[in-house]
């Protein structure tokens, strides 16, 4: 086939999957769906490979491929039925965790399943010991929500009743499931007509044939990408702080071996996994793996995304480590917070080969910030999982982003007015946090900070924020990133404290059910990117741009650039002399 | 070596991985033999990383992929 027919197969079955994300986004309830996009949309062949995709987030599409293969091999072919709609959340069965669900409907032509319609969208609430269902001090999947194998929410096309009923009634805000599993539903129908009228327009025999070539053309792409790589194993450790249980750090290691046109990714010797839910599953790993050789590899993203690009890709993941966790292992905040972390562990591996392509450390977290009661306006109940961004680290090139979500989600964050819309919290503030962007010849991007008062009586809230012991790591003399912090300063009192010291929790940033009451303030600050290249090589002007734009202090302009800036009124000026005594090192 | 089905009845909820990759395998496993013991995997392509790339750096046995 020539490669204009090709591009424009690729293009229709692309659309098709975006048009799918299109009617996730304009028909769901919850505001994770409609707002924060943390869902993905994929058309797949009859064996269940990836063919096309609408990549809001790589960890789902990482994961989706793999799941909708072991279900089909699980059941058979013979299983699927028009009509029917497959669902599971099972994180030892190919999902990201517990909130993930993955739901995936088989596409007929002429009597035969040429395909499959996919989407994996993180439901906001699915029950489990704290409203929003993200445990962080979980000690077992039973903890941590409800669990379902692969089982078929719609059966040639009418609602299986009892599956429905068991999930409804085991999630916290029934109403928001309902909306998002019918956004996904429709999601699904959508993409199995377009794949069916792509099937119409071009004939069966030429999209297989066509889907076929896109895969092998994107497998040659890659290796090619990767044969550019210099050959070597490339070692890098990582600790990640606490699980969440125990306040233990733990390591996690990888040897990347480039050989050829194919990549090893060998995490050998990385912590059995831990009590808490810092564990990540196969499909985790497997997706901050393919993120990280793409961002190295591919990362104008040039080759088209399938199945195709993860043939040359490999894994060592040990079954029962915390890159492989096993049943009855906790995971939530692994997908979340232990995967940047992974891709970034890798990225620095790669550091040793290509350090022209490397960022430094992100931020490393989500920023879990979960919570739920009754509603003072509706007496509903209602729950929700909220998430902010971070900073990312220095680049050979530029400065980190600021405050965007984790590298491994890509998400957008709730706009204030939808967040007070729906949610009993006022927001006081909300702004970049000055000087959390690592010190670096280009810095890292800066963490964000959001204050929230109460405005119900009563809100439960659990959050699950790392790095806010271990910052994020610079790279090439670049300084680290700022740390997550979180405080409350309740009603009647004069100051902030940590969550430690108003309630006793174990840990300051990961808990579970603390009961806020009305007019307490909760502020917090993300963690920022770690800086590239020493902070005494930054451009002077570029120093004082970041102090005059707010965010960088004078004092640390002075302390990690060795540039002396004064204030006059509202305008920033250079103090020229003392910043070249300071840089010369005669302070 | 064989392509062998794993049996498992349907109320028994515990999974298969693969010797190498740590993959989860639902049905059909690769089966070989390796100085003396069979070994499972999820496709011959973990075989062929297994012999080439698992074996010369950390020899045979279960108690390396753990630690």
């Amino acid at each position: 086939m020539d490669s204009v027919s090709l591009h424009v197969l690729h293009n229709a079955l692309a659309n098709s999957a975006a048009e799918m994300a299109l009617v996730m986004m304009k028909t769901s309830y919850s505001t994770i769906f409609n707002e924060g996009l943390d869902f993905s949309t994929v058309l797949l062949d009859r064996d269940g490979n990836l063919i096309a995709e609408k990549n809001y987030t790589p960890s789902m599409m990482g994961a989706i491929p793999h799941t909708v293969r072991w279900t089909i091999e699980e059941f058979g072919l013979d299983y699927f039925k028009p009509g029917d709609i497959v669902v599971h959340n099972d994180p030892y069965r190919g999902n990201c965790h517990i909130p993930e669900h993955m739901m995936m409907k088989p596409i007929f032509y002429r009597g035969e399943i040429v395909g499959f319609a996919g989407n994996i969208g993180h439901v906001a609430e699915v029950g489990g010991m704290a409203p929003g269902s993200f445990a962080s001090d979980a000690r077992d999947v039973y903890q941590e929500g409800l669990r379902l194998p692969p089982v078929k929410l719609m059966q040639g096309g009418e609602y299986n009743q009892d599956v429905w009923r068991i999930i409804l009634t085991n999630h916290r805000t029934p109403r928001n499931t309902w909306g998002d599993f019918h956004a996904m539903i429709g999601s699904l129908n959508v993409g199995e007509r377009r794949m069916q009228q792509v099937i119409d327009r071009y004939g069966l025999d030429y999209v297989r044939e066509g889907t076929r070539e896109l895969m092998d053309y994107s497998e040659r792409r890659l290796r090619a990408e990767i044969a550019e790589l210099p050959d070597g194993e490339y070692f890098h450790e990582m600790w990640v702080e606490d699980d969440g249980v125990t306040d233990r750090p733990f390591p996690v290691r990888v040897t990347v071996v480039v050989r050829g046109d194919e990549v090893i990714a060998d995490f050998t010797g990385s912590s059995p996994q831990v009590r808490g839910p810092m564990n990540t599953t196969f499909v985790v790993v497997a997706s901050a793996v393919y993120n990280a050789v793409f961002c190295v590899a591919d990362p104008a993203m040039a080759i088209p995304r399938n199945s195709g690009c993860y043939r040359p890709i490999k894994f060592v993941a040990p079954p029962g480590s915390v890159v492989n966790v096993q049943h009855p292992g906790p995971s939530v905040g692994g997908n979340t917070d232990t995967q940047p972390k992974i891709i970034d562990l890798l990225l620095a591996a790669f550091a040793q080969a290509v350090p022209e392509r490397i960022a430094a450390a992100s931020g490393g977290s989500s920023s879990n910030f979960l919570f739920g009661g009754i509603h003072p306006e509706t007496g509903q109940y209602y729950s929700n999982y909220h998430f902010d961004g971070m900073g990312t680290g220095g680049t050979i090139r530029k400065d980190g982003n600021d405050g965007e979500i984790t590298r491994h989600s890509n998400c957008r964050n709730t706009p204030i007015e939808v967040f007070e819309g729906r949610y009993p919290f006022r927001t006081l503030d909300y702004r970049l946090a000055a000087d959390s962007g690592g010190p670096g010849r280009h810095r890292g991007g800066l963490g964000l900070t959001r204050t929230l008062e109460v405005t119900a009586p009563e809100i439960t809230l659990s959050t699950l924020f790392d790095r806010a012991k271990i910052a994020p790591w610079g790279l090439f003399g670049g300084s680290p990133g700022g740390l997550s912090t979180l405080r409350i300063k309740r009603a009647g009192h004069d100051s902030f404290q940590t969550f430690p010291e108003a309630f006793g929790t174990i840990s300051p940033t990961k808990f579970t059910n603390v009961v806020l009451r009305q007019g307490d303030i909760v502020t917090y600050t993300t963690p920022g990117g770690g800086g590239f290249g020493p902070p005494r090589e930054r451009d002077v002007e570029a120093v004082v741009d970041d102090v005059r734009s707010g965010w960088v202090s004078p004092e640390a302009a002075r302390r990690e650039y060795g540039v002396a800036v004064t204030r006059r009124g509202r305008a920033v000026v250079l103090d020229e002399d003392e910043t070249r005594r300071l840089r010369e090192g005669v302070s | 070596m064989s392509w062998v089905d794993i049996s498992r009845r349907w109320h028994d909820t515990g999974v298969t991985n693969c010797r190498l990759c740590g993959k989860l395998i639902p049905r059909r496993l690769w089966v070989v033999e390796v100085e003396g013991e069979e070994v499972g995997f999820c496709s011959t392509d973990c075989e062929r990383l297994y012999r080439d790339y698992w074996l010369p750096k950390y020899g045979h046995g279960d108690r390396n992929l753990r630690e």
